[in-house]
């Protein structure tokens, strides 16, 4: 062959040139994060998970959730609210500093029904000469920054994912396919263990529609002891186990429901920034249709 | 090789084989290729975040995601969480959602987190409580609550005042009552029982004014 080292040479430097796209400048870029603080709270995040967990998230490969369920949450856009929440002692002065943003509130009926969202501004900067007007005058405003797009209208998190949140996943599932729910904030959307064990026995009767199998082999059915177990499902109907038999998990549904549980990619964080949550569990769809309004 | 067929091979007539010459390639696609490049590059400098690890979309720079950062300064309004998640959650869980397998209900919605005072939340968190209790109708016996309050780290008054942000982070977070405790409030009520060592029990809680 007259030009095989030719040949040899672009084939080598086609493939260099990918191994360094997808493999060394992604290293680079991300290799070495760390554990860092959230925004403003100062937590710690993430933390490693509980070694119930960890081994759950083995369960969770080897069961193939994956291929159904991904792991990130997209986001197209920010938006930050200014939220009222006290008039202030001088509350002519704080509807002048409104009225100069939104001159139809600026009418003593503004103040009916706080706390209220008065603007929606492009960032927090430009909301900030408008809270501190409202300040300076003894009201209280709150500055909420709320992110936006399809996925977290569908009730998946409350802010995009990012490499952050993948720290401690030493085989990272974002997965590709949405047959079922992104599962990013699992953990928060539904945080109730006895939730969690009934859903994957049954699905179908905790989410009306939902396509998913029931993984009935992960509990097993056994004969009622002294006192019944207090993680004995609570099944119904043709489910429901024979007389003095209960169903309880085995420890590989223990294990996964754990990570499954510790599943949250909600901490506000440098580079994805919104207000901190409320935590408690948001009733969220647990379907892929988006949230009813 | 046959020799004929190799003078065949190398014979130049046109009909039989065609053959290339070398001819200038036209300007355009340099041209083309140029502007895409240009083109590339611009649209990268905007939305690309230059390789800065901590720029996703939608950000396009840091100095764009700078403009999106919380507002620094006042008091941690998330002070209460914080110590909610460091000495109740274990049990109680991060959500209030109680936990079963230790027995230890839930505080979503529990009557004895919307009482409306505040007074038989903070014996509980003082003392801890064992025995059976009845929450939201279920009655819960086998879980023994320690007396987390007494062993907070601190003082009196330091312990008061932690005790005062997780009782009101409690109430709100899952009870929906909102109010402000105060350390002092919370001190009056603890001096009234700083003697005692057991657990309450649901009967004398019952007891207390709700």
């Amino acid at each position: 062959m007259k030009s095989s080292s030719l040949v040899f040479l672009a084939a080598f430097v086609a493939l260099s040139a990918s191994w360094a796209g997808f493999v060394l400048a992604p290293q680079l870029q991300l290799g070495r994060a760390v554990q860092t603080k959230t925004i403003p709270a100062g937590d710690t995040y993430p933390l490693a998970r509980p070694g119930l967990a960890q081994q759950g998230a083995e369960v969770y490969r080897s069961l193939g959730c994956v291929y159904c369920h991904s792991q990130q949450v997209g986001q197209q856009g920010t938006r930050v609210d200014v939220v009222l929440l006290n008039a202030g002692t001088n509350a002519d002065n704080t509807l002048s500093a409104i009225a100069k943003v939104r001159p139809d509130l600026g009418k003593p009926e503004t103040f009916i029904g706080l706390p209220k969202t008065i603007t929606t501004v492009e960032n927090v900067t430009a909301a900030s000469s408008l809270v501190k007007a409202i300040n300076d005058n003894g009201g209280k405003v709150e500055v909420n920054i709320v992110a936006t797009g399809p996925d977290i209208e569908r009730g998946w998190g409350r802010r995009r994912t990012v490499a952050q949140d993948y720290v401690f996943d030493h085989v990272v599932q974002p997965g590709t396919r949405r047959a079922g729910p992104d599962l990013s904030n699992v953990g928060a959307r539904f945080p109730e263990i006895q939730w969690q064990y009934e859903h994957l026995y049954a699905p179908q009767v905790k989410v009306t529609g939902s396509t998913m199998p029931p993984y009935r082999f992960l509990f097993e059915q056994r004969r009622i002891g002294k006192v019944p177990s207090p993680e004995a499902l609570q099944l119904t109907g043709e489910l429901a186990p024979p007389p003095g038999y209960e169903i309880v998990p085995t420890d590989k549904a223990r294990a996964l429901v754990a990570y499954l549980l510790s599943l949250r990619a909600d901490a506000p964080l440098f580079e994805a920034p919104m207000t901190p949550p409320p935590s408690a569990a948001p009733a969220a769809p647990a379907t892929n249709s988006v949230a009813a309004k | 090789m046959n020799p004929d067929l190799k003078k065949t091979s190398s014979s130049s007539s046109a009909e039989t084989e065609p053959t290339a010459l070398m001819t200038p390639m036209p300007v355009w696609p340099f041209g083309l290729m140029l502007a895409l490049l240009f083109l590339g590059a611009w649209y990268f400098d905007l939305y690309g975040g230059w390789f800065k690890p901590q720029v996703y979309s939608p950000y396009t720079s840091l100095a764009h995601l700078e403009q999106f950062q919380p507002p620094k300064g006042g008091i941690d309004p998330l002070r209460g969480r914080k110590l909610y998640l460091d000495n109740c959650a274990v049990c109680h869980q991060e959500a209030g959602t109680g936990n079963p397998a230790n027995g230890c209900p839930p505080l979503v919605d529990s009557e004895w987190v919307k009482s409306p005072s505040v007074t038989r939340l903070v014996m509980i968190i003082s003392k801890g409580m064992s025995g059976p209790v009845t929450v939201n109708g279920k009655v819960w016996n086998t879980g023994v609550m320690l007396a987390v309050g007494d062993s907070l780290p601190g003082d009196e008054a330091e312990k008061s005042d932690k005790i005062a942000a997780i009782a009101d982070y409690v109430r709100y977070q899952f009870g929906k009552v909102e109010g402000e405790t105060t350390a002092a409030q919370v001190q009056a009520i603890r001096a009234t029982i700083q003697d005692r060592t057991a657990n309450f029990t649901e009967a004398e809680l019952l007891k207390v004014e709700p």
